[in-house]
């Protein structure tokens, strides 16, 4: 009696090749997505850098007074106590040079980048 | 200063107390808003005369001059025809309708400098029509870069000092961009170096304006036609170690128009970059770098 073969669709080498195209796809995809130049989001309180946060890590930075968040290669602020909440109506920041400004709690945060300009007027 | 602002500098002295003391009280002075303020009681009373301290005095004779020199291009009394059209705070940049022509004419008999009798001698201020009502908001943002500026300069190395997006540098050159006055993938249209001890403002129609009916409205007002300009030119940079003159000059330049308003550069001895809406630059004794690909030297 003949035993039967279990029958393969893949090969070793066909899975190995999924495996690398899917990768390929994901690195592409990561690269058109991911912020470009490294660029950072400086938080100044009084004046003076309190922390550098990189926009291509997702983080959180619960301060006394507000919280700022980095998702998806922005930067916003939520949670604010102050009475015009003007630093989370400004939105999420992501390009060189923008900034959000909390006046009352003095803090400021700012996108640098490489090879950009230090303020925008 | 009813603006948002930052000072980053270099000192072992914690300055920011100062700092912030220092715009507290120039908005105390000099803001419409602020009850109390020299210009808020001047625009509450009626026909009459009031006395002004010397830096009050100095201040407004800053701002009528300027006023003068630009034939009411910079205008420090259309705040009429600023609530007028809608542009008072708190601007919401959301459903506005221009206002009706007789509205306009009302407001325009109630705007403009020559409405007020400015003394440097007497250090007064007299207002000859009711209802006149003055708004240094076009320069205060200046005259504050520029206290600012003078305050942190003697204690700090290096300073980089922000009102409003009118910039100071202290110390050394600062590289500074300006926002591209259309949509852009860009954070800044162009860039430029400011200079140790040089002060930088910006004006264009993309600040503050609404669209109604597809044509758009904007909050650089003309005194003279009661109207917001329709010059041409879109944004304006100027540069000066004089802050004042170059937030008013910034203003003027986008009532004036790209020519006229290179001509007045030259005259204050100010530099620039105007950018007019067929999006070319002209830069008035400045070096620019263009970064958006959809402006160009002119």
């Amino acid at each position: 009696m003949r035993s039967l073969k279990p029958l393969r669709l893949f090969r070793i080498w066909d899975v190995v090749l999924v495996v690398l195209l899917l990768a390929l796809v994901a690195g592409a995809v990561y690269l058109a997505v991911a912020p470009k130049t490294g660029a950072n989001a400086e938080v100044y309180v009084d004046g003076e850098l309190y922390q550098t946060l990189p926009l291509n890590k997702d983080t959180v930075l619960d301060l006394d007074h507000l919280k700022i968040v980095v998702s998806g290669g922005t930067v916003r602020v939520e949670d604010a106590d102050c009475p015009d909440k003007i630093c989370e109506r400004c939105g999420a920041i992501s390009k060189a040079g923008q900034t959000i400004v909390c006046l009352p709690n003095r803090i400021v945060i700012k996108i640098s980048g490489k090879g950009e300009v230090e303020a925008i007027s | 200063m009813g603006s948002d602002y930052y000072v980053t500098y270099t000192s072992s002295e914690d300055l920011s107390a100062e700092v912030s003391r220092l715009l507290s009280s120039i908005e105390e002075s000099f803001s419409a808003r602020v009850e109390g303020s020299v210009v808020s009681r001047i625009n509450a009373g009626g026909v009459g005369t009031v006395s002004l301290t010397t830096e009050e005095s100095a201040v407004l004779a800053r701002c009528f001059a300027l006023a003068e020199e630009s034939e009411g291009a910079f205008d420090p009394a259309v705040l009429p025809l600023v609530k007028a059209w809608g542009f008072d705070p708190p601007y919401l940049m959301n459903g506005e309708v221009p206002p009706a022509a007789q509205a306009i004419a009302d407001a325009k008999a109630l705007s403009g400098y020559t409405l007020f009798g400015f003394s440097k001698e007497n250090e007064t201020i007299a207002k000859t029509v009711t209802g006149a009502e003055l708004d240094l908001g076009g320069a205060i943002k200046g005259y504050a870069a520029e206290r600012v500026r003078d305050l942190v300069k003697e204690k700090a190395k290096t300073a980089l000092v922000y009102v409003g997006g009118t910039i100071a540098a202290v110390g050394k050159s600062y590289e500074i961009g300006v926002t591209p006055p259309r949509d852009s993938e860009e954070s800044f249209a162009f860039r430029f170096s400011l200079k140790a001890g040089e002060i930088c403002a910006t004006s264009g129609d993309y600040e503050r304006y609404y669209v109604y009916q597809g044509n758009r409205y904007h909050h650089i007002l003309d005194a003279n036609t009661g109207y917001p300009a329709t010059s041409g030119v879109i944004s304006a940079t100027v540069v000066s170690e004089d802050g004042l003159l170059a937030d008013a000059l910034a203003t003027a330049v986008v009532v004036l128009g790209a020519e006229k308003g290179v001509a007045l550069l030259e005259k204050c001895g100010a530099k620039g970059a105007i950018v007019t809406s067929d999006k070319k630059i002209t830069a008035v004794g400045l070096s620019v770098t263009v970064k958006d690909k959809n402006y160009e030297i002119a």
